[in-house]
């Protein structure tokens, strides 16, 4: 079953395209790492899932229904971001009694546990945290809704690795008790690949792929070697982004769907690449990277 | 001055309104928890509660609100057209304010004032032999406050009479007196139900006072041009 | 499987309406702060009316709440803009909300407030009767009793009520379309230059009719008729605005 189907999604802001007819759909009880470059439309897809913002065209449906100003919606899911506000008079703890009355599947025993864990004084207020504090008890919140719908939109900003590490641990342990659909944005792809299942990545308000992280990892090879030998290969490859391209050897991230007895043969090397190196390429558009900038003389 | 006092109202409240506005983001960015908040406010309610129990025992009498002015026919000098007429014995006793039995044999009395500016009538009487009655009635006494009129005619100090010789002298008060009223008005939006107009002023002060003396028929009477005097007709 | 679960509306915007009294308690420091503001003024500027014919002076000095009523419309007036802007609606959507949900309870907090307001308003006649007492040398204290019956005192306290109500009506709704729409605030000084000209008549400017309307009107029933329904149009109208507002 579906849980999100969306249908040549769009959202304009005047006549930019954050979204440009997205069409996707998200099973029920996985968990999908929403992937893409800044400016992407990572957000302006989730905050219209969370039913926030309004869609332009197109159609989407969550749990069957147009999430824009539905009730049911708003109760089965939520959306945890850093900017979650809440009020400054009540302190954590009485904020987590507030949010048990608003969910029904909350979490209350849960809740209590990470915030002793991660430390927090829970006579404070939400503002007074630390931008990293906000965001590990934001998780906590997302976490003990225990809500069908999870949405986490860069919940990592501002920890520390190890609460990072930490955040990760809890989301895949609490997921395998109480599966349900979760879905995060974030640029640490290469820390969370472990616990994601599968990977939607969008650029440019366009979806370029969405796989099972299994299949990603075996999605594109990088062939490295004498640029000539290697040239001479890619001509029924389907180039992905080439690198480090001069006179005598070059590597060049290609397609896996060929077979790499006879490349190898050749005295090409070929090595994997990392789900989070090829969302890079993937996303990076033609004509190389950062390096090109300062690299004026010079073209490919 | 009136009008800087009138103004400060006014420039506090444009102060509040630029305090909210400028606070539009969040009041409360440094605020009091909400149990220090709700105990803040429980103890305003209560000394609001103490003090309006407190203020029901302040010593207090009630208004004279006169609720027509224009048309009621009192209002209009009727007493005094009422007393012209002859018909003093109708005047309620509460209107007289102070009266006087002065023995008087002379033939004739002369009137005399010092600042004394209102009404006095005179009735010449078979009944009264060897002496004189003087009344002096307070009719009412009107002073316009917020957009109702009230009647504060018993608050005001009473004329006195001195009989010197043949001269019957009307007295003010030894000094200038001052009577400070308060008044509570009602709430405006109470007012508007019980039919009392919102703006405007209450109309001006004004009042009607006078001396009433009956003389013995024989009694001549005599007094200077500036005074108003009277005779009932009869 | 997680079970979806059903929501009632009731139930989200009792939930919201809770949390809300919690979470914008300042409104009642607010309160508490211009009431008292208010108590003070019309100790200091107190109206009063004096006489003199030469021979004596009279001289009243009058207090009532109405100052402090002035003032609480204000607060009520400014509260409903305030709990429109962004940051007062982004603490609703962090729980479960949308927007009817958002505006019901936002409209129950707001008739809570302005009834506490009201109350605690007209409780300050009791302060500035007995300060009005203390700091003035006065002879003799007036009042007006007779004639004011009980039901009088109600129905005024209803009144004021409304006029609170009204106020926070026309804050709730300036603020909402300034919310959906920074364009509309130009649409603002139209709209009240249109009703001046509509409502005008050859004896009063339009502004006199319209606070004529609502201020003579002596009939406690045509009075609530027409505040009540003046409150339901301005509510109904901040529903349909913000219907398509864009939150978070």
């Amino acid at each position: 079953m579906n849980v999100i189907e969306c249908e040549g999604l769009v959202k304009k802001y005047g006549s930019l395209n954050a979204l440009d007819h997205i069409s996707f759909s998200i099973k029920e009880n996985t968990i999908t790492g929403l992937i893409g470059r800044n400016g992407a439309g990572k957000t302006t897809l989730l905050k219209i899932l969370a039913g926030f913002w309004r869609e332009t065209e197109g159609t989407i449906t969550v749990f069957d229904r147009r999430p824009f100003n539905n009730l049911e919606v708003s109760m089965n899911s939520i959306f945890v971001d850093d900017m979650m506000s809440f009020t400054n008079t009540l302190n954590l703890k009485e904020l987590l009694s507030e949010a048990q009355a608003f969910y029904p599947n909350w979490d209350a025993e849960l809740a209590e546990r990470l915030l002793g864990y991660f430390n927090f004084n829970p006579r404070l207020v939400h503002q007074s945290l630390s931008k990293g504090k906000r965001s590990t008890f934001n998780m906590i919140v997302g976490l003990a809704a225990k809500c069908p719908l999870t949405i986490f939109d860069e919940p990592t900003t501002g920890m520390d690795r190890a609460v990072r590490k930490d955040f990760y641990r809890a989301l895949l342990k609490d997921y395998l008790l109480n599966p349900r659909t979760i879905i995060i944005s974030s640029h640490h792809l290469d820390e969370m690949e472990d616990i994601l299942e599968d990977i939607l990545l969008i650029d440019e308000g366009k979806k370029v792929l969405q796989l099972p992280v299994d299949e990603l990892k075996e999605y594109a090879v990088t062939l490295s070697g004498r640029t000539a030998v290697v040239m001479q290969t890619l001509q029924d490859k389907e180039v992905i982004y080439k690198r480090n391209v001069d006179i005598d050897n070059c590597s060049v991230v290609v397609r896996n769907n060929f077979l790499h007895g006879e490349v190898k043969q050749l005295g090409i090397n070929v090595s994997p690449v990392t789900p989070s190196d090829l969302c890079v390429y993937l996303t990076k558009g033609q004509g190389g990277g950062i390096d090109d900038v300062f690299n004026k003389s010079k073209s490919v | 001055m009136a009008v800087i006092v009138s103004l400060v109202p006014l420039l506090i409240i444009i102060i509040i309104i630029l305090w909210f506005v400028t606070l539009k983001k969040r009041l409360t960015r440094k605020s009091l928890t909400l149990r220090q908040s709700t105990l803040i406010f429980i103890v305003y309610v209560t000394i609001l509660l103490i003090t309006t129990v407190v203020s029901l025992f302040l010593p207090s009498s009630e208004a004279n609100i006169i609720e027509d002015p224009h048309q009621s026919e009192e209002w209009n000098g009727g007493l005094y057209m009422k007393a012209m007429q002859g018909e003093f014995s109708s005047i309620a006793t509460s209107k007289i304010s102070r009266s006087w039995e002065i023995p008087y044999t002379g033939d004739v009395i002369t009137l005399a004032s010092d600042y004394y500016d209102e009404g006095i009538l005179v009735e010449k009487t078979d009944e009264l032999n060897g002496q004189i009655e003087v009344y002096y009635i307070k009719d009412w006494q009107t002073l316009g406050v917020n957009s109702v009129s009230m009647d504060v005619s018993e608050y005001t100090p009473d004329m006195d009479v001195e009989m010197t010789s043949n001269t019957l002298q009307f007295v003010s008060p030894e000094k200038e007196s001052t009577i400070h009223l308060a008044f509570n008005d009602l709430a405006f939006p109470m007012k508007q139900l019980i039919g009392e107009s919102q703006f405007g002023n209450g109309f001006g002060s004004s009042g009607s006072s006078f001396f009433y003396i009956r003389v013995p028929r024989n009694l001549n009477v005599e007094f200077s041009d500036y005074m108003y005097i009277d005779y009932v007709e009869n | 499987m997680m079970s979806l679960t059903k929501v009632s509306l009731s139930n989200v915007v009792v939930m919201q309406f809770r949390y809300k009294l919690k979470a914008y308690s300042g409104v009642f420091l607010a309160l508490m702060v211009v009431q008292m503001i208010g108590i003070l003024l019309s100790i200091l500027g107190h109206g009063g009316t004096s006489f003199s014919n030469g021979m004596y002076t009279v001289d009243v000095t009058v207090s009532s709440p109405d100052l402090v009523i002035f003032l609480t419309m204000i607060w009520a007036f400014m509260n409903a803009i305030l709990i429109t802007t962004k940051a007062y609606r982004e603490d609703d959507f962090t729980f479960v909300s949308n927007r009817l949900s958002y505006n019901l309870s936002n409209m129950a907090f707001l008739l809570t407030v302005c009834l506490i307001g009201t109350v605690t308003a007209l409780l300050t006649t009791g302060i500035i009767r007995i300060l009005a007492y203390v700091t003035a040398d006065i002879d003799i204290f007036l009042t007006i009793t007779h004639g004011v019956t009980i039901a009088d005192f109600v129905a005024g306290g209803l009144a004021t009520f409304l006029f609170i109500l009204l106020a926070a009506t026309a804050g709730y709704l300036v603020g909402m379309m300034t919310q959906v729409n920074k364009g509309l605030i130009i649409l603002l000084p139209v709209i009240i230059i249109g009703l001046n000209y509509v409502t005008q008549s050859s004896s009063n400017p339009g502004f006199v009719n319209m606070l004529e309307f609502y201020f003579m009107e002596h009939s406690f029933i045509m009075f609530s008729i027409k505040a009540i329904v003046t409150i339901l149009i301005g509510f109904g109208l901040s529903i349909v605005f913000s219907n398509r507002l864009e939150v978070r």
